[in-house]
């Protein structure tokens, strides 16, 4: 009944897994959770390369996360690990540097890229480029061959999946050939001038510049004729991503906070990686409320104060909640954490070090437990 | 009226005396419940209110027990409209209705290429986001709202909303558009039209990435902050009978009601000291409860007990 490469727990996960992608809405604790699995990793033996997206500041500097965007070594205060964790937060410019510096055709290429008004904004602006930054980035890493597990932390927003349906950058730009049919008329453009050009009724280039202007128009041309080996090299690297995701080697983890916005965000996670034949294979359930206090709410019959009958209300409403969410996963694949509030403000190495052995222990013990609760009417 | 009544309703008269409204703030601080209730709460004073949101799944919908419809204007009262945009249809709407160019695109917006292009100029997005606030309250005399409420996207979303006006610049953009986003921006930029509300929840990380969004927005001189929500504060705070001792053997949910209120008290503090210091008198600070679980659709009297306990941090 249990697929052979299914995990029990989250160790054998660990073990198995090359990468694990973590997603989820915003504000269900993505970015602790995967600095918990790296941290449990490392304290495996493993060595761990972590990227993250966009941790709060605090948190960075308390565990000395560069800023840099380059992978860098953690110092865990006060861990004996025998593993280690590299970890980088995405620097999207400099992603995209890297990449014109390896796919362009030349040096001096590359240079005029890089000098190009419309680099920088590529690199911040362009819908969907912070994802295809993130699998370029992803891409690296696994080249690099120096880590036993790749933890990635993933932007809130459901566009984290855009990029696995058509790993290519602006794909649509590739699906319509719209490049094809941009980049040819400004080819000839540029051999007749580009008044002669579109006074000899370019209608489509005419119709997009009384938007843009002709500056604008002619400027993004010239970075798209410039750029088309780079953008070449994203398709590359979304493709191999592509494979390594779809492969026994990596898995999706869903983090979920048992409020509404964040389940049905989940359940369209599960739906769309169902559609696209990824694996979900972690279920994260953070911030719920503490067992013991869970325990009282569902037995209480006489809670005094309105801040304790408020508080049921939310209990039970979670419940709800989760029941949702589970009944739309397949539970035989899936190893199940549910992680409570934690007491301890997760600012330092020794707290996400605590935070880690709960998740383990949660996996194993809690999921009876609660499947238990939830079978209750 | 109680004592606290006017607290609230000073809050929220500053608060409405501003056409648009753009609420933001961490995943899971209660963004949608404090867009959804302002805007319930504006149009029961009478205020003609559209409240926007732009998801993939509309959360604001199921509040109000209104169909998830996508792009479509839904009204729940006479006095109050709710519309989630779709990028795509709000992008053909900017080009009609603001840029006048309804003969030019109309036969090819369609048209993939077309499309594709238009969603690789650089900024177009979010300038196009703002531009249907400054259409719901400036040009839209159908409507004639009073009010626009957005409940909008995550804190590092909006600092992209600032960087518009260097972004078309950098990109030579010219014509319609450039005009438009110096209009737009203008109207924006005026504390008298449009306010940030910033809403965080009592736990230390939240308090400081929204401290942190506060001075970067007040730095950038972009669109001016409005408001600063403490959301989730414990019941307890709002209690007259406030701090209770804890009982003998205090159970687990008596222990667990402590630390939150304690937490609480500390966010208040560290919010308070941060605006202690220089802080323009126009910025309203306040602090919201925990009732518990908003469930769908809303009962409307939640949104009169959150208010009612609303409180002014001075």
């Amino acid at each position: 009944m249990i697929p052979d490469n299914a995990c029990d727990s989250l160790e054998q996960l660990l073990h198995k897994k090359k990468v694990i992608l973590v997603l989820g809405a915003g504000g269900v604790g993505k970015t602790t959770t995967s600095l918990a699995l790296s941290f449990k990793a490392a304290s495996m033996g493993l060595r761990v390369g972590l990227l993250s997206i966009d941790p709060a500041k605090r948190l960075a500097t308390a565990l000395g996360m560069p800023l840099s965007g380059e992978l860098k070594v953690l110092e865990l205060q006060g861990l004996q690990y025998s593993g280690t964790i590299a970890a980088a937060m995405l620097d999207q410019s400099a992603v995209f540097m890297s990449m014109i510096d390896r796919y362009a055709p030349s040096a001096k290429i590359a240079s005029k890229i890089k000098d190009h008004p419309f680099s920088q904004v590529t690199a911040g602006n362009v819908g969907g480029a912070l994802e295809y930054m993130a699998v370029a980035k992803l891409a690296q890493m696994v080249e690099a061959g120096i880590y036993d597990l790749i933890v990635i932390d993933t932007p809130p927003d459901l566009h984290a999946l855009d990029f696995l349906e058509r790993p290519n950058i602006l794909s649509r730009f590739f699906d319509n050939n719209v490049l094809g049919w941009l980049l040819r008329p400004f080819a000839i453009a540029r051999k007749l001038g580009l008044d002669r050009f579109m006074s000899a009724g370019e209608k489509m280039l005419g119709k997009i510049a009384s938007v843009t202007g002709f500056k604008a128009l002619e400027l993004m041309a010239d970075f798209l004729i410039m750029v088309k080996e780079v953008l070449e090299g994203f398709r590359t690297a979304g493709s191999k991503v592509s494979q390594i995701l779809k492969s026994a080697d990596a898995c999706f983890a869903i983090v979920c906070s048992p409020r509404v916005s964040a389940e049905r965000a989940a359940e369209d996670l599960v739906d769309k990686l169902g559609e696209l034949s990824y694996r979900v294979e972690l279920l994260v359930v953070n911030r719920m409320l503490p067992f013991d206090v869970r325990a009282e709410l569902s037995e209480a019959t006489d809670l005094r104060c309105q801040g304790a009958k408020y508080l049921r209300e939310r209990y039970q409403y979670e419940a709800q909640v989760e029941a949702k969410l589970l009944a739309h996963l397949n539970r035989n694949e899936l190893v199940e954490v549910y992680v409570p509030e934690q007491p301890e403000d997760l600012l330092n190495a020794k707290a996400l070090d605590c935070l880690a052995q709960t998740m383990v222990a949660s996996s194993a013990v809690e999921q009876q437990k609660f499947a238990t609760e939830r079978e209750e009417p | 009226m109680g004592p606290h009544d006017l607290e609230s309703s000073s809050f929220l008269e500053h608060l409405f005396a501003r056409k648009i409204l753009m609420v933001t703030g961490k995943g899971g601080v209660g963004k949608t419940w404090v867009a959804s209730s302002l805007a319930l709460e504006a149009s029961r004073m009478g205020k003609k209110v559209c409240l926007l949101e732009c998801s993939s799944r509309s959360q604001v919908a199921p509040l109000f027990g209104l169909p998830s419809k996508n792009h479509q204007r839904l009204a729940f009262s006479d006095h109050l409209d709710v519309m989630n945009l779709d990028t795509e249809l709000n992008l053909r709407d900017f080009l009609v209705n603001q840029l006048g160019l309804e003969k030019v695109f109309e036969k090819v917006f369609d048209n993939k290429i077309v499309k594709s292009f238009l969603q690789f100029i650089p900024g177009l997005p979010d300038l196009v986001l703002l531009g249907r606030f400054y259409h719901e309250i400036v040009l839209n005399k159908k409507d004639n709202y009073d009010l626009v409420v957005f409940d909008g996207f995550s804190s590092g979303h909006f600092f992209h909303l600032m960087t518009i006006p260097q972004v078309i610049a950098d990109a030579q953009v010219t014509g319609p558009i450039l005009e438009v986003t110096n209009k737009v921006t203008r109207f924006l930029y005026d504390p008298e039209n449009a306010g940030i509300v910033s809403v965080a929840a009592p736990e230390p990380l939240i308090v400081s990435e929204c401290l942190e969004f506060c001075d970067r927005i007040t730095d950038a001189k972009a669109i001016p902050l409005a408001a600063v929500l403490l959301n989730r504060v414990p019941w307890s705070y709002f209690e007259s009978a406030n701090q209770k001792s804890l009982s003998e053997n205090p159970s687990a949910v008596e222990l667990y009601l402590a630390r939150k209120a304690e937490q609480a008290l500390r966010s208040i503090e560290t919010i308070q000291s941060h605006f202690a210091k220089g802080r323009t008198d126009s910025l309203l600070l306040g602090i919201a409860p925990d009732l518990g679980a908003v469930e769908e659709p809303v009962e409307l009297d939640m949104a009169r007990t959150y208010y009612g306990a609303l409180r002014r941090l001075l």
